[in-house]
């Protein structure tokens, strides 16, 4: 009965076992996890669906063969197995499969060691997990991480490079704005440079020099709000309490330490057609002054000298002349006349050089008068019929058609202009020529013109007449006596009047002298 | 016979102008500058002067200014012998009281007797 009993629980426990085995292998074809079974020495006891899915070996090819068979790198996952049978835990180490059509794919495995019931080691399990997605996944990630980092590396060169030619464009402005810095800086003319909004952007160290001023404690202001500098209010002054481009020239005069004397130049700085600052110049004329100054002295300290022997020149040689002591032949008269005439030539021309250093000086014209222009005009021509008769032109006056008002005029002046014009038209003029002088006035101006039908001026030499020294060529030939300083003196004297001097000349033809003199 | 004080430090023309007063029968006295000249107007009690207006020592304003303050001689005529002749010299010398004047360089010996004439005549 026992020995019954005993058959009958094998037999029941063989059966529990085989129903138990069925159901782990329908169990394994349906997981998912492809599972090999493998004894200790490594080969492959079983498989399952999954499995063969993964690997396309079937479990005729698989069974048998050594676990190592399915991998790429086959020492590692002998390795693995190995380690796993000495109880390591072998959990999610990656691996190449390579599949039965050579397709190599990444997986991880994992191993797990079988005992009996008595803890002997009778095999392990090893499971695949396909990681190719993963794998593809990450590597994709890789790859996009890579070209964004490449993209990236190219866009940082780019940026570089274009950082560099910022920097080398910046370095090219740094160096023009030292450049220019420089040029400022060194410059021996005082330098004020205002933006747009009219605030002081730069003074140069001439400017500073001269104004007792530091750029420092200027810059980015306004100049009303610095007036408390003296020579910065001095500027103000000068330039008419506005920073304004007039193209006028003005004149500053700085007292401390010394006495001196400056150019005030505004002018605009523009880019293109915008108006982007304004410069004020200071030019120091200190020098330029004091020599023009020591040549106007000289030149009237030198006249003065002069003068003197040739009075005492002119004195002897007339009062030989009259016979004062003794009787002379005419052939010593003749002689006497002509050192006369040369002397008293000489004196002409110191006179002129006179009126010009007074005219330089800017005193010359001395005192005005209220006169009647007609009778100066007509005196003059009383004194010139001498040398008019004697070079044979005839001098007509033209009395105005209407009665002239009387001008405020410094008289002794106007009869040198006169005088100059009419001797002018005199000299320069053809034998049995005419000169001609007519007055007539409207609101504002009496007009004078002398016309003459003599040499005339060379179209060439027209812009030249009033300057001082200058002489026509055909002047030169036609009376070697001049000194180019009548109409130079001239100019200086109607100009001083608020009158105008101009002329009409034709060559050959005749010249037309016409100036205005202001009623009141 | 009357009394011609001339005052003036250039010696030629001093010598000119005096050779040919002289030819018209004044009597002529001269000084080099106006300290001389002082000195001769209280000596000589001239009937008229000549008065260069730039010497050395004292020029012919000072002078002037000199004969002015003086009751005795203030009224004596002086005629001014100027080597500039600027506006500026004539004015002030207007201003003190002259009775004439003539430009060195403008005149001649004969027109300075003829400005004497005159004024010794009036």
């Amino acid at each position: 009965m026992a020995e019954e009993k005993e058959v009958f629980i094998s037999r029941q426990i063989k059966e529990d076992l085989e129903n138990l085995e069925r159901y782990v292998e329908e169990f394994s074809k349906f997981l998912p996890l492809p599972v090999y079974t493998i004894n200790p020495t490594g080969i492959i006891v079983d498989t399952n669906k999954a499995a063969n899915d993964l690997t396309g070996y079937n479990e005729e090819v698989i069974i048998g063969k050594e676990i190592e068979f399915l991998f790429e790198n086959k020492k590692l996952v002998r390795e693995y197995l190995n380690q796993a049978l000495e109880n390591k835990i072998i959990k999610n180490r990656e691996v190449i499969l390579i599949s039965y059509n050579k397709k190599r794919i990444s997986v991880n495995i994992s191993i797990s060691i079988r005992k009996d019931d008595k803890d002997n080691i009778i095999g392990c399990f090893l499971a695949i997990s396909d990681i190719t997605k993963i794998k593809g996944f990450q590597e994709g990630l890789e790859r996009k991480v890579e070209e964004r980092t490449n993209d990236l590396e190219k866009a940082k060169t780019a940026l570089t490079n274009m950082l560099e030619d910022t920097q080398e464009a910046k370095e090219k402005i740094e160096e023009e704005q030292n450049k220019t810095r420089a040029v400022l800086t060194s410059i021996t003319d005082g330098l004020i440079v205002f933006d747009k909004d009219k605030r002081i952007a730069l003074v140069n160290p001439d400017a500073e020099k001269k104004l007792k001023i530091k750029e420092s404690d200027v810059l980015n202001k306004k100049i009303e709000e610095i007036l408390n500098f003296p020579a910065i209010n001095k500027l103000y002054e000068a330039i008419g309490q506005k920073i304004e481009w007039t193209g006028q020239k003005y004149e500053l005069i700085l007292e401390k330490p010394i006495r001196r004397f400056f150019d005030i130049f505004i002018t605009p700085i523009a880019s293109k057609e915008d108006v982007i600052g304004m410069v004020i110049i200071i030019h120091d004329i200190t020098r330029d002054k004091e020599i023009s100054r020591m040549k106007t002295e000289f030149v009237s300290i030198a006249a003065h000298q002069l003068r003197t022997p040739l009075s005492a020149v002119k004195w002897s040689l007339h009062m030989i002349l009259d016979g004062d002591v003794g009787v002379i032949s005419s052939e010593q008269v003749d002689f006497l006349q002509k050192a006369y005439q040369s002397n008293e030539r000489m004196i002409l021309l110191i006179n002129d050089l006179l009126n010009i250093s007074r005219i330089e000086e800017g005193r010359f014209i001395y005192s005005k008068k209220e006169c009647s222009l007609e009778k100066i005009i007509k005196e003059i021509i009383d004194l010139s019929t001498g040398l008019s008769k004697e070079r044979k032109i005839k001098l007509i006056f033209k009395k105005p058609e209407k009665q002239l008002p009387k001008i405020k005029i410094d008289k002794e002046k106007i009869q040198v202009v006169v005088q100059n014009l009419i001797d002018n038209g005199i000299r320069y003029n053809k034998i049995g020529g005419n000169v001609t002088i007519s007055l007539k006035h409207d609101k504002l101006f009496i007009y004078v013109t002398i016309e003459d039908t003599g040499i005339g001026i060379s179209d060439l030499q027209h812009n030249r007449i009033f300057d001082k020294f200058f002489r026509a060529d055909n002047a030169v030939k036609a009376d070697a006596e001049g000194t180019g300083l009548g109409l130079f003196i001239s100019k200086n004297i109607i100009e001083a009047h608020e009158g105008k001097i101009s002329f009409k000349s034709k060559k050959n033809k005749g010249t037309i002298f016409t100036f205005s003199l202001p009623i009141n | 016979m009357k009394k011609i004080l001339i005052i003036e430090d250039e010696e030629i023309l001093l010598d000119l102008i005096q050779k040919r007063l002289t030819q018209e029968g004044y009597k002529i006295y001269i000084a080099r500058n106006g300290e001389e000249g002082l000195e001769k107007i209280k000596e000589e009690k001239p009937d008229l002067i000549l008065l260069d207006i730039v010497m050395p020592k004292m020029g012919g304003f000072e002078v002037m200014e000199r004969i002015n303050k003086d009751k005795e001689f203030k009224d004596i005529p002086i005629i001014i012998i100027s080597n500039s002749g600027q506006p500026v010299e004539l004015s002030r010398a207007k201003e003190l009281g002259i009775k004439d004047w003539l430009i060195k360089t403008d005149f001649d010996p004969s027109e300075v007797v003829g400005k004497v004439k005159k004024q010794l005549n009036n």
